[in-house]
């Protein structure tokens, strides 16, 4: 007889049953398949040679063990990689989580002076640069040219050493005054990229990055809690948001079931966990609209002016009835969402009104050049914005050296390309070359594609 | 084994890729494949006329999005005129991309981030135009690639052989992506050539279906039935990636044949082969060779041992002087990878 005890290590918020178990013999046949929900699992197995294996996280576990008799085995389950020093991380370690705490819980912990008019910085953003470990911390500065822009790229303060605390174990905090409004942190080096974030009248925006040769913005943890409140690595939402980020990184339903239960009851308080489980929601294939409702509606109270939350309402407009929502249909974003997948639905929704998304504005110029391998809204901008950057750091270190510029591009004109290839298709197939079945082919905003549409393509 | 002159193949492998990264192992595991499917001892059995191997070259850039599309409607119009056509291979190893969960893009050699972000094969329509149009009873295709999500991604139909008349009955597939949605697919150092030294690169999925196909999934009889294949390539494209100390690759297999009443059999390798032993003069022994099971195969004392006749399957070396142990997996045919017990 095997018996099987999946070991939760400290703190762990994985449960059995957010974990698969599979027991293949010596041969490689499969005694037990994919079972979840169980600590313990027993199976009458002949004397010989066995494999486990325990998945979760997106990771895996293998053991090998002979059966003599009565035979237990313990597997512990696999614990998921994080920026976020949250316990129960593999990548989370006491060195990292206090300066955290000390940097976002202190009342005067700003590391720089207000950004913009004082009488408006009713928000904060932090953001938290850190190694794998100490053992591989990097010396110098890990912002490695990170700048917070505006939405035009105006350079807004340097996430350097001249502005964030900086530790020896490979820990680097910034902590600002700011309005509530959305901006980027753009990182100019290879790949060049802007990560989304907004800031909340009253609320602290956290950015959590590790450091990896260069920071990893597409891995980051976003979290959202109250000025003053900080960040405490025992937060259970805190740990199921970041469950979420991942799952959504990898379009899978990874908050843990429990989590997903008390969202499903209302109670949560933490915004980006709200946030996170609406979409993670949206991605099943029956979404429950009146649960998505009740967030929504709890969202917009938590973090009024969130584009993700007006992203949400329409959709809510869109799919469950007009007259069940509070939102007018005709709501858009005023500024990009912080999560991609907000970024792709407003895209989905331009298809069917062009003018949800106009070419113009900001999230029709970043639509063509997002990047998809983020949880995050992240684009790579225009070439002119690393020289913005160059300029902005030379006006803070006069004599500087200029070897961070990026070696940076813009897709250039895949756009037409790919509109045009497109068409091709549509053309062999002697099909009308239509500007939303291509928006739709290729993930564009509508009015992106229908103005090239009509000027190659109308009436052909 | 006869020859099976009704089946057909499309293998695809693509290591240049001139304006983004390149490939080590893409086309040595397409030229894998291929070996085994003309090999008519323990492989596929196809006539060499009826495996199109199109590989890729830095200069000129090829394959070229045309050269693909002629491959495959060589061997439309060459199943045409063939009454009997049974099964088809599609096999692709290269980059890949994808928009949605439900697709993915083989990348050809002229793919790019920039203008180039087309240049591949949209999988879901070619499995489609081959399903759906060609007439075969069985479908098996076998994307070594990535399913990383690319912005703007996407990939082009076939374009030369459509759909006039659908086929009435279409036929089944048998799925295997190396890798889920949005994860990425690795290769990794397999060995190195005998006489240059050069180190020899291969995917772990390909390196899964090739232990799999020369006896790692055989069955009594000869052959890998499909349900074989799929058990052996979850369970072994997770734990050679891991091997390599890559992230976790786990291999999503559809297995779609099950109207057939007969499993289909891939090949005939014989489940067993011969282990090979080095027991090192430092252990006298007596050594014991243990099953799976658990049962005892062979024993003795220091030297090569040659055991003949045993299955795919985890074996122990039992020094009963002091109680230590090595596991090793066998798989029936590896001649290069002889166990010693040091």
């Amino acid at each position: 007889m095997l018996t099987i005890r999946l070991q939760n290590p400290r703190n762990l918020l994985l449960n059995p049953e957010d974990v698969s178990l599979s027991l293949f013999d010596g041969y490689g046949r499969v005694i037990l398949d994919q079972c979840t929900g169980q600590y313990e699992t027993v199976a009458d197995v002949a004397t010989g040679l066995y494999t486990v294996r325990v998945e979760g996280a997106g990771r895996m576990i293998e053991r090998s063990m002979r059966v003599e008799g009565d035979t237990v085995i313990d597997v512990e389950i696999p614990k998921q990689f994080s920026p976020i020093p949250v316990r129960g991380a593999s990548s989370t370690h006491e060195y990292y989580e206090y300066p955290a705490a000390n940097l976002t819980q202190q009342f005067d912990g700003n590391t720089t002076g207000p950004i913009g008019e004082t009488s408006a910085a009713a928000a904060e953003l932090v953001v938290i640069i850190r190694a794998a470990n100490d053992r591989v911390a990097p010396d110098g500065d890990l912002g490695d040219g990170l700048l917070l822009t505006e939405l035009d790229g105006s350079p807004l303060r340097p996430i350097n050493l001249d502005h964030c605390h900086r530790e020896d174990n490979g820990f680097q905090g910034f902590r600002a005054r700011l309005a509530p409004g959305t901006y980027f942190l753009y990182y100019p080096g290879t790949p060049p990229r802007a990560l989304t974030v907004q800031t909340f009248d009253g609320r602290q925006t956290q950015v959590f990055v590790t450091f990896w040769g260069r920071p990893i913005l597409e891995e980051a943890g976003i979290l959202l809690p109250e000025i003053g409140e900080g960040f405490y690595s025992e937060d259970e939402e805190n740990r199921a948001a970041d469950f979420a980020i991942r799952g959504l990184l990898n379009n899978r339903d990874w908050l843990p079931k429990e989590v997903m239960r008390n969202l499903l009851d209302g109670k949560f308080r933490n915004p980006m966990l709200g946030l996170l489980g609406a979409f993670v929601l949206l991605q099943r294939e029956l979404p429950n609209w009146n649960l998505l409702a009740t967030v929504a509606g709890n969202l917009e109270n938590l973090i009024p002016g969130s584009n993700d939350v007006q992203v949400l309402v329409r959709i809510l407009a869109e799919e469950w009835g007009l007259a069940n929502s509070s939102a007018p249909a005709e709501l858009r974003p005023e500024a990009p969402p912080m999560l991609r997948a907000a970024a792709e639905h407003a895209i989905r929704i331009s298809w069917g009104d062009a003018d949800y998304i106009s070419a113009d504005g900001i999230l029709g110029r970043m639509a063509p050049s997002l990047y998809a391998d983020s949880a995050w809204n992240s684009w790579q901008p225009p070439a002119d914005w690393a020289r913005k950057g160059l300029n902005y750091k030379a006006l803070f270190s006069p004599g500087a050296a200029a070897s961070w510029e990026a070696e940076t591009s813009t897709p250039g004109d895949w756009i037409n390309e790919t509109v045009a290839a497109q068409a091709r298709v549509l053309q062999a197939r002697n099909e009308r070359v239509d500007a939303v079945a291509i928006a739709r082919q290729v993930g564009l905003p509508l009015s992106t594609v229908a103005a090239l549409v009509e000027q190659n393509f109308l009436g052909r | 084994m006869p020859i099976n002159r009704h089946d057909y193949a499309l293998v695809i492998g693509i290591d240049d890729y001139p304006q983004f990264r390149s490939l080590r192992g893409a086309k040595n595991d397409a030229e894998r494949f291929a070996d085994w499917l003309t090999d008519t001892a323990i492989g596929g059995g196809l006539p060499p006329a009826n495996c199109r191997l199109v590989l890729s070259a830095k200069a000129p850039v090829r394959p070229t999005f045309e050269e693909v599309n002629d491959a495959l409607k060589d061997l439309y119009d060459a199943s045409r005129a063939d009454h009997k056509r049974r099964r088809f291979y599609f096999y692709f190893a290269g980059h890949g991309q994808t928009g949605t969960a439900s697709e993915v893009n083989l990348c050809l050699a002229e793919w790019s981030m920039g203008a180039g972000l087309r240049i591949a094969l949209a999988y879901s329509e070619w499995e489609s135009t081959i399903v759906d149009c060609t007439g075969f009873e069985e479908v098996f295709f076998l994307l070594d690639c990535c399913r990383t999500r690319v912005h703007g991604g996407g990939g082009m139909p076939p374009l030369k052989v459509t759909c006039a008349k659908p086929q009435t009955q279409t036929g089944e597939t048998f799925v295997a992506y190396a890798t889920e949605f949005q994860n990425q697919s690795f290769e990794a150092e397999r060995g190195v050539q005998p006489g240059s030294g050069d180190p020899i690169y291969g995917g772990h999925f390909t390196e899964a279906l090739i232990m799999a196909l020369t006896g790692g999934a055989a069955t009594d009889g000869g052959g890998v039935r499909a349900p074989d294949l799929k058990r052996y390539m979850e369970q072994w494209t997770p734990r050679l990636a891991q091997e390599a100390t890559n992230p976790e690759q786990r291999a999503i297999i559809k297995n779609g044949l099950s109207s057939i009443p007969e499993d289909p059999v891939l090949g005939a390798a014989e489940p067993t082969g011969t282990l090979q032993v080095e027991i090192p003069g430092t252990r006298p022994g007596p050594i014991h060779l243990l099953a799976p099971d658990g049962s005892l195969v062979e024993k003795g004392g220091p030297g090569v041992w040659q055991v003949p006749g045993l299955r795919y399957g985890q074996y122990t070396l039992l020094d009963t002087a002091n109680g230590e142990e090595k596991v090793c997996h066998f798989q029936p045919r590896d001649p290069m990878r002889r166990s010693r017990f040091d």
